[in-house]
């Protein structure tokens, strides 16, 4: 034994790195959980402040600002898998159409490129179009509308929300479904182009049911995220004016920490609570999608 | 009219009809079409001079061309600060990712040695699982990194879905080539640096250009470790411009030579700001398109 442990040192020598980072900024946070049950006192530390039981939960479940954000939650998780969720698997589709080798490199080149940027500068970029005097509204007051303080309507941000996360990440989103596209059986095709089916026939009965397990395990994936409705991109674009149709419970978290007082417990609090939520949702997804008869993540 | 006669003959051919051919062809490029123009009307905005600001309106070009704005930033002392801590914060980030990722990488691809299952699952948990804000936060202080720029460096050191990229890239290495050596009489150090490590350069080159890329976009823990003003990271220094543009932290000088305060349009800074900020993506992006594909598909094989 001792021997075998010699033997493979270098490898021992090589894990020591990673292994500490993933204790020190993995594992020990993971401890920290437990302030969801205590009242922290700064002096005292994650470790010396009292256990107060559910109380952090309680207190929470009575603020009215707990269920705004959670709502908000849900609904933008949801209204996400709706109007985000099928973008990428439609512009892999379309893209897949595009026979020349360059001009699908090109636009999925360009179509690419959002998904590297930031969420601070797509704001930007989004803010210059909005702004007063930008260019959505010369649209709208060209056509005859009104000018609009689009960043601070509440109707807009929802919209928002899904049109610029699908320009940001559609792109990216399509690789995944090309790659499953790609490796579809070739003389699937060649035989039913022989029975005259249509092309799209071909995608329908051929395409489609090929690529149903990757777009299966992606679903999963999506609904067991449920609780994260988005931070970066919402923290980036909302403001108090659109609070009661854009606050998240990871916005609220972060609020309710840093910027409105320093409620480390019930912060931690809502941590759990979204992971014990998201956890749920992925088991549950993960056994419907086996009653389906699709192969599931696990 | 040839032209179009073999264009339907090859639509026969895949049983294309010719209105989806143009239809799919129109979305595509209507699609690109609004990808590429938000930055082209962010650069157009960026050279306008000041004259033309204040008429509403769209230029699909710019009636003249200016670049006063981006001296004015580049010769800014602010701007230059927090583009030498994101500098820093890449470089050396981007190192300490690449130690952590290819080590561990490598040493998890090796087979037949005790506690190899216990250090995956050890990684594959922290996939699932994580302390969240609060606790890392009261970490990050514990150690006393508040308003250090290591604040920004050390909590990011593993991408959990890059180690195992790596890991089964160093995986698919045919056992015969480190055995081989080995038989020769090379070390530990020697295989892995002499074969290992040139062998899988490509992947390399890759997951350091997604650190890279990860790194320049940070801004989440400079907003909430980092204090001093000078020592926020670039994306910050950006966001706050767009929130509230302070002319006294620009170049003083620059901004006289233009004619002063009164000659800035606000939003044509913001936007030079932004060509600024998204300039050493695109620079690196043609290398990181180059391998996102292969890397995603060798990724989505169970490693």
């Amino acid at each position: 034994m001792l021997a075998k442990l010699w033997k493979h040192r270098f490898i021992y020598l090589l894990l020591i790195p990673g292994v500490l980072f993933i204790i020190i900024f993995n594992y020990i946070p993971m401890y920290g959980i437990t302030l969801a049950f205590k009242k922290y006192m700064a002096s005292d530390g994650i470790l010396g402040s009292p256990w107060i039981g559910l109380t952090n939960f309680k207190k929470l479940f009575a603020q009215p600002d707990f269920w705004r954000s959670l709502r908000n939650t849900v609904v933008i998780s949801l209204q996400r898998i709706v109007f985000e969720f099928p973008v990428p698997i439609i512009l892999a589709l379309m893209l897949n159409e595009i026979n020349g080798r360059l001009g699908k490199r090109v636009l999925q080149t360009v179509y690419t490129f959002p998904y590297f940027l930031s969420w601070i500068i797509v704001y930007g970029l989004i803010f210059n179009l909005l702004s007063d005097n930008g260019f959505v509204n010369y649209i709208l007051v060209s056509l005859g509308g009104e000018k609009t303080a689009l960043l601070t309507s509440r109707s807009f941000f929802r919209p928002l929300l899904y049109i610029s996360s699908n320009w940001k990440g559609m792109g990216w989103g399509a690789i995944i479904f090309l790659a499953s596209i790609t490796s579809i059986n070739q003389e699937l095709y060649e035989s039913a182009v022989l029975d005259g089916a249509s092309r799209w026939k071909q995608t329908w009965y051929i395409t489609l049911p090929c690529i149903r397990p990757t777009i299966a395990i992606m679903l999963i994936l999506a609904v067991g995220n449920t609780m994260n409705a988005g931070f970066d991109q919402i923290f980036v674009l909302y403001n108090p004016s659109v609070y009661e149709v854009s606050d998240i419970l990871d916005t609220y978290i972060y609020r309710r920490a840093f910027s409105t007082g320093s409620n480390f417990g019930q912060s931690t609090a809502i941590t759990l609570f979204k992971a014990v939520i998201n956890f749920a949702l992925l088991f549950a997804a993960n056994a419907g999608a086996k009653l389906m008869g699709e192969e599931g993540i696990y | 009219m040839s032209r179009h006669l073999t264009l339907r003959k090859k639509l026969a051919k895949t049983q294309t009809s010719l209105w989806a051919y143009i239809l799919i062809r129109v979305v595509l490029l209507i699609g690109a079409v609004s990808i590429f123009y938000p930055f082209y009307n962010c650069f157009v905005i960026s050279v306008l001079p000041y004259k033309y600001s204040t008429s509403f309106g769209f230029y699909l070009f710019p009636p003249e061309f200016e670049f006063a704005n981006y001296q004015v930033l580049l010769a800014s002392e602010s701007f230059q600060n927090s583009f030498l801590v994101t500098l820093f914060v890449a470089v050396v980030g981007t190192t300490y990712n690449m130690l952590l990722t290819v080590s561990m990488g490598y040493a998890l691809s090796r087979k037949g040695y005790y506690g190899r299952t216990f250090f995956i699952n050890m990684v594959l948990i922290t996939m699932f699982f994580s302390g969240g804000l609060i606790p890392t936060y009261l970490l990050v202080r514990g150690l006393g990194l508040i308003d250090s720029l290591f604040s920004m460096i050390l909590p990011l050191g593993i991408i959990p879905f890059w180690m195992i990229l790596m890991k089964t890239f160093f995986g698919s290495i045919p056992d015969a080539l480190p055995e081989s050596a080995q038989i020769d009489g090379a070390s530990d150090v020697t295989i892995l640096f002499r074969i290992i490590i040139p062998i899988a350069m490509p992947i390399i080159a890759t997951i350091t250009l997604f650190y890279a890329v990860a790194r320049w976009n940070e801004w989440f823990n400079g907003m909430i470790y980092i204090r001093t003003a000078d020592k926020k990271p670039l994306q910050l220094y950006l966001r706050e411009m767009l929130i509230s543009m302070d002319s006294k932290r620009l170049d003083q000088s620059a901004l006289s030579a233009l004619g002063g305060n009164q000659r800035i349009y606000t939003r044509s800074m913001q936007m030079a700001m932004v060509m600024l900020t998204t300039l050493p993506i695109l620079c690196v992006y043609p290398f990181l398109q180059k391998y996102f594909v292969k890397g995603i598909m060798i990724g989505s094989i169970k490693g």
